[in-house]
């Protein structure tokens, strides 16, 4: 079994032909091709190929750096005294013959649970799951992902959002609401005896930097020289970022927060308003001002009567809001005046499409049964301008839709967005897997999705005993047809993700691990109100 | 065994709550040793809460009886907004709850405060049952003793987690009066998020407050009076009233004097500390 892509993402950055460029996270590792010819242009964390045996693809930037360590092993080995400092936890002692005798899988990294950028491309900001780590990178030359920096959040992120003025909000499962910049100008190396100055900093900073591998993951000797670095670094970072995480967040609700969104307006008096909307477990959307009075709170979006956990603005209308959650139904708010718009049912689209979906369902029928419950996990908005058609006999306006999947659905439902609104009922665009990701090809009107490898279509629990099926697939907009087409325009990327050596094949993943990365929408309904 | 003590101990309060009947016109007051429950009710976990789903659907007239209006004075227009399923139904009220008294424990308080207040309505907000219903009880009980004057019409109680749900009940610049008597403390750092004053949390007493509006603090818990004070002190959208303003506020001295909690301190000879924070107007955009 090979680990599904949990995030994709079309970089803003464009590659240095010019062509678009896609992330992707595979359990703990992000991927960078190149759109158009399918290549792999970078990954991380490293591939080892020592570790990750079966998989002997290499990055062009792991491999540089990997040289550049060869080089300088003296000065970033350091004196014994500094080793200690890097790997702050009890198992720092421990000789390495115990450590390669108790060698747990490398599954053992922390998986990557969001994937955002700022808006001008130039950096990716990358979420890690179980050490609620943010990590920065600038991504070079449109095809090297360099690391800048890891910070650990108090409490696990659940959205990350990069402002146009290089500001960090981080949403958590706490409730809270942080802000901390992009780049931290401190963020450099610190000389050995300055840290070691700071002999109590463990104590003043909330959380220690977990690494991404540990001693017991990497073998060889070079391998484990490049962890040390990076773990090295990252300790640093944390000891000298930690501390400022001390201060209060500055939007919180007493509950989960499941996403947030940042918008800006132009007001009447022609100024720009910032705004960020954030939602969470107990059914509320809440409007607040942007920094520097993010303590103002506009608005309520009421309404939902389960959790909400999407939230999407329309880029055409983006005084609009379409949210969803664990209600049968999807939202369209005026939100700035916290009024509710239009109501979607999602009941006969699901029910539909989970009967459509192949032969699995009609032997036991039982997918409908489980489904009978509704959980939104993604909403996407894309506009597709209808510039193919030269002829200027009619000016066509721009072909508007809000993609919607809902956990454990194999289909992607697709409205049409018809003036001011939501149009029914949606076009079905039926794939082999439970829907994870979307990604939006502004340009080329086109998009990528990526489905459930592991289990099978309608499940969130049985796995798959095929291996065969693709995890990612391209759409285009047809005009003509007025719907999504298989398109051959990326059989090159496809090719080399949905193949044998692509992402996700270098570590045997946990089911277990995957379900939790992948299927945590649901999870969110209260179970106390049945009664 | 701890079960069946539990299950006479409840049966008990069973009896007694029916025979007692405040439903039927009874001026008993109610007898808190039937509403004990257990001291700290958890503000994070998924109670089984009942709570509107926004203001606008919240139900007043069974809370405030005599404030509901006449039929045909109520007849709702028709609302261009998609209603959420609900009715709205606070047009049918001739007033609105001004004045929340959260975490109102056994109550004192609101029946100290409604005579000095009559035409304003008061609503007490308590997350633990029993303490509720009591509450309650004992509002019936008071307005059914004083069936000519209308006395207690103009307070309530119901049971909420204000800590999560206080603006499914207010809208904003509903209120002009909060007061946070004697609240938990929960000493440990950890459970600092548990206060029902911190940073993010004192943003939701802004939205719900109107500017000019008041809040009023009382704990005889140094550290927590200090605390709250500090997180008050540091949000923008309030500023603290000046010991001269506070002292010339007639529900300062109510609040030390008439809360359950306030009593039992001065029993003990401890200290109260108070502080009074005014909602400031909102800054215009940057
Ligand atoms: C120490 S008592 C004070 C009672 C009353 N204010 C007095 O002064 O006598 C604090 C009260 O706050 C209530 N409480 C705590 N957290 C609450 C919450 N999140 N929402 C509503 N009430 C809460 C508790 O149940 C308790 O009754």
């Amino acid at each position: 079994m090979r680990h599904p892509l949990q995030c994709i993402q079309l970089c803003h950055q464009r590659s240095d032909t010019g062509g678009s460029l896609l992330l992707a996270a595979a359990g703990p590792r992000i991927y960078l091709y190149n759109v158009d010819d399918g290549a792999l242009l970078c990954s991380w964390p490293e591939i080892s190929p020592s570790t990750d045996g079966k998989n002997a693809e290499f990055s062009p930037e792991a491999a540089l750096e990997q040289g550049a360590k060869r080089e300088a092993p003296e000065s970033e080995e350091g004196p014994p005294g500094k080793r200690r400092k890097v790997s702050s936890s009890a198992d720092a002692k421990v000789e390495d013959a115990d450590r390669k005798a108790k060698s747990p899988p490398a599954t053992e990294l922390p998986a990557v649970s969001i994937v955002s950028q700022s808006p001008d491309g130039k950096y990716v900001v990358v979420v890690t799951s179980e050490d609620k780590a943010i990590r920065v990178f600038e991504l070079l030359d449109g095809s090297t992902l360099n690391a800048l920096s890891t910070r650990c959040m108090p409490k696990r992120p659940s959205s990350v959002i990069v402002t146009s003025d290089s500001t960090i909000l981080c949403a958590d499962k706490f409730g809270d609401v942080y802000s901390l910049p992009l780049l931290e100008s401190e963020i450099k190396a610190v000389s050995n005896s300055e840290a070691e100055k700071e002999g109590d900093i463990s104590e003043s900073r909330e959380e220690v930097y977990v690494p991404a591998a540990t001693h017991l993951t990497v073998h060889t000797a070079r391998n484990r020289m490049a962890l040390e670095n990076q773990m090295r670094m990252a300790n640093k970072q944390v000891e000298k970022t930690g501390p400022s995480f001390a201060h209060d967040p500055i939007i919180g609700h007493v509950s989960m927060l499941t996403d947030m969104t940042f918008v800006t307006l132009e007001a009447e008096d022609g100024k720009r308003r910032n705004y960020i909307l954030t939602a969470d477990r107990d059914e509320h959307i809440r409007i607040s001002r942007a920094p520097p009075q993010a303590h103002i709170i506009e608005k309520f979006c009421f309404g939902h009567r389960e959790f909400v956990s999407k939230l999407c603005l329309p880029r055409w209308q983006p005084t609009r809001l379409v949210s969803g959650g664990g209600d049968d139904c999807l939202f369209v708010w005026d939100w700035l005046n916290g009024k509710l718009k239009q109501r979607i049912d999602l009941r006969p689209e699901v029910a539909t499409a989970l009967q459509s979906d192949g032969e699995s369902k009609n032997t036991k029928g039982e997918p409908l049964q489980q489904k009978s419950n509704i959980a939104v996990s993604g909403i996407w908005d894309v506009s597709i301008s209808n510039a193919t058609s030269g002829k200027s006999e009619e000016i066509e306006s721009p072909v508007r839709l809000i993609l919607v999947a809902c956990e454990g659905v194999p289909v992607l439902f697709s409205f049409s967005w018809i003036g001011e609104g939501i149009a029914e009922p949606p076009q079905f665009l039926n794939v082999e897997g439970n829907i994870l990701d979307v990604a939006v090809l502004p340009n080329d009107s086109s998009i990528f999705i990526t489905i459930d490898s592991s289990h099978k279509a309608s499940s969130l629990t049985e796995l798959r005993e095929d291996e065969t099926v693709p995890g990612l697939k391209a759409f285009g907009w047809s005009a003509q047809n007025n719907a999504w087409t298989k398109t051959s325009k990326f059989n090159n990327i496809l090719e080399t993700i949905n193949g044998s050596n692509g992402p996700g094949t270098e570590v045997s993943p946990n089911p277990k691990k995957i379900r939790e990365l992948i299927y945590g929408i649901e999870n969110l309904r209260k179970r106390g109100y049945e009664e | 065994m701890e079960e069946a003590q539990h299950q006479t101990k409840r049966q008990k309060r069973e009896i007694y709550r029916s025979s007692h009947k405040t439903e039927d016109g009874s001026a008993e007051l109610p007898r808190k040793k039937f509403y004990r429950q257990r001291a700290h009710a958890n503000p994070f976990s998924d109670h089984l809460l009942v709570y509107p789903e926004s203001p606008a659907s919240m139900d007043w007239s069974e809370y405030y009886p005599a404030f509901v209006q006449s039929q045909q004075a109520s007849a709702a227009a028709p609302s261009e907004e998609l209603s959420s399923g609900v009715t709205s139904t606070t047009n049918s009220m001739t007033k609105r709850v001004e004045v929340a008294d959260i975490g109102c424990g056994f109550g004192g308080l609101l029946v100290a405060l409604a005579p000095r207040m009559p035409d304003t309505l008061l609503v007490g907000m308590e997350i633990r049952t029993q303490v509720t219903q009591f509450v309650q009880d004992r509002i019936k009980a008071l307005r059914n003793q004083n069936p000519e004057n209308g006395e207690y019409q103009n307070i309530a109680c119901l049971r909420a987690n204000t800590m999560k749900f206080l603006p499914n009940f207010f809208d904003k610049s509903q209120l002009s009066k909060i007061f946070l008597c004697f609240p938990d403390p929960h000493f440990k750092a950890r459970k600092h998020k548990a206060r029902i004053v911190s940073t993010t949390l004192n943003s939701e007493y802004a939205y719900v407050m109107r500017p000019g509006g008041i809040v009023y603090t009382i704990t005889d818990v140094e550290d927590l009076h200090n605390w709250m004070v500090r997180h008050f002190e540091a949000h923008p959208s309030f500023e603290r009233l000046s010991k001269e303003e506070e002292t010339a506020d007639e529900c300062v001295q109510v609040m030390q004097d008439e809360t359950e909690e306030g009593k039992k301190v001065t029993r003990n000879n401890g200290n109260k500390y108070t502080a009074c924070f005014r909602r400031l107007e909102d800054p215009p955009w940057p």
